[in-house]
């Protein structure tokens, strides 16, 4: 539904009442962060929503439908949060361009529906007195009034829409009241003219910025008229921030939720893990007992299940950290967060609000990058996208939980730390430091500058909404999942169509170990392996890791599936889990040799090189997009991922040697 | 060695200011001035300081602002009550 369609008449105002109902609509919302913006949007268009990108971007188009009551079909264009009409990142500048009808491909809205926080009128009517020179109808949207109301805030309504000549809602977005009113006003709001607001004769008291100036005067004499404030009280959200804020005890608070955070991601996150992989084993083992042997019996044993469920069995620990990321996000914690980390961050050459992009690095890569576009200096932002991929995100968990499995025992520290998961904090630990030190080296050579100084609006604390936060939670989990049936799915068939064939006989007297040795030795992936082992052999590598390597290349989780395919785990064995993995790697030996293949000193090796390694096709696509695309897109991800495997594949020959040299095997 | 902001009477920069003031100068980049305008911190507007431990916290509008010690210091402003 687009201007070009022919749909939207220019002379709405005088369109026959018949052809208003069913004229399509297009309103934009817009609104500054942490308003209920999106909340909002929810209620208006329910489950009709699609997300997609503006045209040669990466900022999320997020549009819904809805039906009016007259039948005229509603289309709603979700728009970033906006400080001002004045953008200073690159989601502000798409937010503009989208209510100016600038972005080839997008119509402009017919109505702008500007949503204000009750709470706290005034940079809403700040950005409405904006929107309104435009030239579009408006209407205005007081969200969160039962919130104002318990804070004791009294808005004068009809003084408002009186000042403004627009129609003035108040909604409680949460709750569903007062969205039919906005439904109803946008349609009625499309057949009238742009409002005229009169900030330009207000007498601004100030030199300097005379236009922002008059604006806030005017909008501080409106509110001086329009809301009653009771005397200003200490709120519980100001008791809190005493604390998170404060000198000493914010840092320690900030650590503390950082614990917990990473506690719950690895321990509470087992006991579904558990489940997710009996259930994997018992589909392992239906499908073994009902097929005969043959083709069809290994492609779904050993390619699908053995692939895709060594993946599937993390899904409860991603979940997991989407879950605390959501709800740091929407208790209001993230952005202090941010504030206390940005001393620290700024002496690597990162803003503070790197903070919250590296936090979500931890889940996935994509959305980090993504979430980079609240930082509004360039080579701030490029900064933190060229080290963001170096942060060990969730994909790398399988491989590191394999590897830690296979190489490091089961025990305790002093009878307290668990080895194993020290091994996984030091990894986490690794990858993190070293985005530190890269970020520090990029800013005194590729990208010297200032860090630009650090500005965040710290939004009042909130008790997230659990079904909001299900729904945030579920939304970026699926995306994880629906990559493990897709890419890695796929990946997993062509591997055991390569590792099956050419077929070959076994000898009579062989063992089924060594019978599956030689399938995949002279399959065709076994001789892609032979090939690459020369380039991996100083690395400790035999030609079973190089396939795994080279077939990761992708996406790194694949490793898992691919190790699950070549070591043919499913064809005699029913327990298809990370552990029998593991068990299989700890036993493997050298064809010609007969010594160990897989050992601690080469395990150890490879998590290093998958700390480092940039193997994700998803995170190069982004990251050549967000570098700001073309040549030199493709140029800043090139360079990415050069220098990551450089990084990956000289930390695991150092590992490698120097345990060598040291007399470990 | 020259006077600085603080030296001038009834003048010091936000990183020193311990009460509510109004804002008379900024003095950074054109981007960063823009900025701080849009969220509401401009010559005249009032703000409130709330901590200066880290960088500041300041109410300004209703809202609550964090600002960089470096930004923070490009602030100038003129204390107008000292809270008790």
């Amino acid at each position: 539904m687009t201007r070009a369609e022919g749909t939207i008449a220019p002379s709405r105002a005088s369109a026959s009442p018949e052809a208003q109902v069913r004229c399509p609509l297009r309103v934009a919302l817009i609104g500054n962060s942490n308003t209920g913006k999106s909340t909002l949007f929810n209620a208006l268009t329910g489950l009709r929503q699609h997300v997609a990108n503006f045209p040669g971007t990466t900022v999320e188009r997020v549009e819904g439908t809805y039906r009016a009551a007259g039948g005229a079909r509603v289309t709603v264009m979700d728009l970033p949060g906006c400080m001002s009409l004045t953008p200073s990142s690159p989601d502000e500048a798409i937010a503009v361009d989208a209510l100016q009808g600038a972005i080839e491909g997008v119509a402009r809205p017919d109505v702008i529906a500007v949503v204000v926080n009750a709470l706290a009128p005034e940079r809403g009517l700040f950005l409405v007195t904006q929107v309104a020179d435009l030239g579009l109808p408006m209407v205005v949207v007081l969200n969160q009034v039962d919130a104002a109301e318990r804070a004791g805030i009294r808005i004068d309504i009809p003084e408002l829409i009186h000042e403004l000549g627009v129609v003035v809602i108040p909604t409680v977005a949460t709750k569903g009241i007062g969205v039919d009113s906005v439904r109803r006003s946008l349609e009625h709001a499309a057949n009238l003219t742009a409002p005229t607001l009169r900030w330009h004769a207000f007498d601004a008291p100030t030199v300097g910025d005379d236009d922002t100036a008059r604006r806030y005067g005017w909008v501080h004499d409106l509110v001086a008229r329009s809301v009653h404030r009771p005397p200003a009280r200490r709120t519980w959200s100001h008791r809190v921030d005493a604390l998170v804020l404060h000198r000493a005890v914010g840092p320690l608070i900030f650590l503390g939720i950082m614990a917990v955070v990473f506690q719950g991601i690895f321990t509470w996150a087992q006991p579904l893990m558990d489940g997710v992989s009996a259930l994997v084993a018992s589909a392992g083992a239906i499908v073994t007992r009902a097929l005969p042997d043959g083709p069809l019996r290994s492609l779904i044993a050993d390619g699908v299940i053995a692939g895709v469920g060594n993946v599937v069995v993390f899904v409860p620990q991603i979940a997991m950290l989407f879950l605390f990321i959501g709800l740091l996000e929407d208790s209001g914690y993230m952005a202090r967060a941010a504030f206390l980390m940005d001393r620290f961050m700024r002496r690597v050459g990162l803003p503070g609000k790197a903070f919250i992009p590296m936090l979500s690095g931890f889940a996935c890569g994509v959305p980090a990058i993504l979430a980079t576009r609240t930082i509004e200096d360039r080579k701030d932002r490029l900064a933190t996208i060229m080290v963001l991929p170096l942060i060990s995100c969730s994909a790398r968990l399988p491989i590191y939980a394999l590897l830690i499995a296979a190489a490091i025992p089961a025990t305790r520290v002093g009878g307290v730390f668990e080895v194993r998961g020290l091994t996984l904090l030091g990894l986490y630990l690794l990858g993190t430091i070293a985005a530190f030190i890269v970020a520090a080296l990029f800013r005194k050579v590729l990208l010297r500058a200032p860090v630009r100084p650090f500005l965040i609006e710290l939004p009042a604390y909130h008790v997230p909404r659990p079904r909001a936060l299900l729904m945030s939670v579920w939304h970026r989990t699926s995306e994880f999942i629906k990559r493990a049936g897709t890419v890695i799915l796929a990946f997993s068939v062509v591997l055991w169509a390569l590792a099956s064939y050419p077929r070959h006989q076994p000898s009579p007297g062989d063992t089924p170990a060594a019978a599956r040795e030689q399938q995949l030795s002279q399959s065709l992936l076994g001789r892609v392996g032979h090939a690459l082992e020369p380039a991996v052999r100083p690395l400790g590598y035999d030609w079973k890791l190089a396939i795994s390597i080279a077939a990761s290349f992708g996406a790194r989780e694949t490793f898992v599936s691919t190790m699950a395919t070549l070591n043919g785990l499913a064809t005699d064995d029913d327990n298809v889990t990370a552990g029998a993995l593991a068990d299989r790697l700890r036993a493997s030996r050298d064809a010609r040799t007969g010594a160990m293949s897989f050992t601690p000193l080469v395990a150890l090796g490879l998590m290093v090189f998958y700390a480092f390694a940039l193997m994700c096709s998803s995170t190069v696509a982004v990251t050549m997009r967000e570098a700001g695309g073309g040549r030199a897109g493709v140029a800043w991800a090139a360079l990415q991922f050069v220098y990551m495997l450089a990084l990956a594949y000289g930390g695991a020959w150092l590992v490698y040697r120097a345990g060598l040299a040291l007399g470990f095997s | 060695m020259s006077p600085t902001l603080n030296d001038c009477p009834g003048i010091c920069q936000l990183t020193a200011c311990t009460s509510d003031a109004v804002v008379v100068g900024l003095r950074c980049s054109a981007a960063d001035v823009c900025r701080l305008r849009a969220c509401g911190i401009f010559e005249g507007a009032r703000v409130r300081v709330i901590d200066g431990a880290n960088g500041v916290v300041l109410d300004t509008h209703g809202v609550r602002l964090a600002l960089g010690r470096s930004l923070a210091t490009a602030i100038s402003v003129r204390p107008h009550a000292i809270r008790p």
